[in-house]
């Protein structure tokens, strides 16, 4: 059964009609240009955004559950993070078990050694760089431990060692019931870490499938209009922009 | 631990208060034969003058530290000042129509303060319904309208003045203070400060939620509309409250959250109550230093606070500024 199903959803000038489902154990990376609605989708999921149309989350509707269930099941990174205040990063992880009302000092220092920020537990979190505080964002996220766990441009701000850990992180969360929704821009990196693809085009859904049955030259054309070069059998697969 | 030791600070200030006077009485004991109902000058310069005053002096602080760490929290914005809800500026606009217009003259001396909450209500409804949708800035900005609405109003009451007796009273009144006040005010301030102190506590997750921004606070399964709402609700009721009991009292709300953050890992939700106790000792502080200066024209409370208040505020701004640099 599919934790997320779908169906039909609309969003006000940013979706329109997107049947989409999600199964668990599964990596499902949402790819498409800027404003093609990646952010827009994943915010219908975690409450940001009200929608028309129907999500379903495991056996009940969406609008059904509590806003607290719901952050139980659902945990949302975002593409940009901010602490208004200098907040140790324990606390920050801590934020995750908001939904729980626990503060569970073992996931949270779990959710800090996944993400390697737990000899920085104690430390102001804005004084950390860019891509340590990104960590400490997904811990957050982590420390939930949410069946679902979307996540809006994880690799932005990483470095290429750190993109390779946070993926092989992402892709090894996702096992038994828990699964990963994930935008990212890097078609390459999708290909290797995502087991289906949902190509989203002006708030459609353009094509959803495999890697090698999304990744096509025609599909590629018609979206980013960038002719490119594939091999999607190579280790790592190759997606490189011709011209 | 910090709730303990500013509990204690508190309790000591307010003994101090007590202790604290032109004519030297016995306290103890002036307080039993107060509670006994004896009229012993002793029993009426602790229970009828001493008591309410500090109490009330305590009530203002904490009602004005709590809603400005509540403020801050939810804007998000260190700078946040419990006057933003344009909710002081409403109930100083209601007093002066009670000085003006003889409005409530069944309520006696508690007449300006009952004007003045009603005026703050009307504010914060106002301000309340052009938000909207409570998103940070638009409360900034709805706050700032309304305010400078009301500050409008109150200036062209103070140029229509009917004679200079009146506007004097006025003037005095704004520049904030606790004497001269009975524990009728009391009965105004304690609802006020369980009502909007419970409304804001109650919303202790949000604020901590809110660190990261709305997008996260929804997504943790809070729900940011409606408990910004409560927040800033709670907060006009504290602050109008405490403008119509004691008049303007400037800075309490902005400084004491900053005195407090770096006790408390600058958690939004942990600065609450600190807040509220640490503003009660501030205020109460304030005003015995005011009964011990040397005598002749009292200096109102509100013009002390703001005194120590801007030096402070200023050194704050320093402070943040070398650390951007």
């Amino acid at each position: 059964m599919a934790v997320i199903k779908m169906t039909d959803v609309s969003l006000a000038h940013r979706l329109a009609r997107v049947n989409l489902d999600l199964q668990p154990g599964e990596v499902l990376g949402l790819i498409g240009p800027n404003g093609a609605g990646k952010t827009s989708l994943l915010h219908c999921f975690a409450g940001v955004e009200s929608y028309t149309g129907e999500i379903r989350l495991l056996d009940a509707a969406l609008s059904d559950y509590s806003g607290e269930q719901r952050a139980r099941l659902m945990g949302l990174l975002p593409q940009r993070c901010q602490s208004a205040w200098s907040l140790s990063v324990g606390d920050i992880i801590r934020l995750g078990r908001l939904p729980w009302r626990d503060d569970c000092p073992e996931k949270v220092s779990q959710a800090a050694r996944m993400t390697g920020v737990n000899q920085w537990l104690d430390h102001p979190v804005d004084q950390l760089s860019g891509g340590e505080q990104a960590r400490v964002w997904l811990a957050r996220v982590l420390a939930g431990e949410p069946r679902v766990l979307l996540a809006d441009e994880p690799l932005a701000s990483l470095d290429l060692y750190y993109q390779c850990h946070i993926l092989t992180l992402l892709r090894d969360y996702a096992q038994g019931e828990r699964s990963v929704m994930l935008s990212m821009h890097d078609l390459s990196m999708a290909a290797r870490y995502c087991d289906r693809l949902c190509l989203l085009h002006q708030g459609e859904v353009f094509a959803l499938g495999s890697p090698a049955e999304v990744l096509t030259r025609e599909n590629l054309l018609a979206v980013y209009q960038v002719q490119v070069q594939l091999d999607l059998a190579a280790t790592p697969p190759v997606v490189s922009v011709i011209g | 631990m910090i709730h303990v030791v500013l509990g204690l600070m508190l309790l000591g200030t307010a003994v101090i208060s007590l202790h604290t006077g032109s004519t030297q009485v016995a306290v103890l004991a002036g307080l039993v034969e107060w509670l006994r109902g004896l009229e012993t000058v002793d029993a009426i310069v602790v229970g009828d003058i001493r008591l309410p005053r500090t109490l009330l002096a305590l009530t203002v602080g904490a009602a004005l530290g709590l809603s400005g760490a509540a403020l801050q929290g939810l804007l998000r914005n260190p700078l946040a000042d419990p006057g933003l809800t344009g909710a002081s500026q409403g109930a100083a606009l209601g007093a002066a129509a009670v000085f003006y217009l003889g409005l409530f003259p069944v309520a006696g001396g508690a007449a300006p303060a009952m004007a003045g909450l009603l005026g703050a209500g009307l504010a914060m409804l106002l301000m309340l319904f052009l938000a909207g949708s409570a998103r940070q800035s638009m409360v900034i900005m709805a706050g700032l309208a309304i305010s400078t609405l009301t500050g409008a109003l109150l200036a062209a009451v103070l140029n229509f003045a009917p004679n200079p007796y009146a506007m004097q009273e006025l003037v005095f009144w704004l520049l904030g203070s606790v004497s001269e006040r009975g524990l009728e005010h009391l009965l105004l301030l304690l609802p006020a400060l369980l009502v909007g102190g419970g409304l804001i506590l109650s919303q202790r997750r949000l604020l901590l939620g809110l660190s990261l921004g709305e997008q996260v606070a929804d997504s943790l399964g809070l729900s940011s509309r409606t408990g910004s709402r409560l927040v800033v609700l709670g907060a006009a009721i504290l602050v109008g409250t405490a403008v119509s009991v004691a008049g303007a009292i400037g800075f309490v709300g902005l400084i004491v959250p900053h005195l407090v953050r770096p006790w408390v890992g600058n958690r939004p939700d942990r600065v609450l109550l600190p807040s509220a106790l640490a503003g009660a000792t501030l205020v109460c502080l304030a005003d015995i230093l005011i009964r011990l200066l040397p005598p002749g024209p009292e200096l109102k409370l509100g013009v002390l606070t703001s005194l120590l208040g801007a030096p402070l505020f200023i050194w704050l701004v320093w402070k943040e500024r070398r650390r951007w640099l």
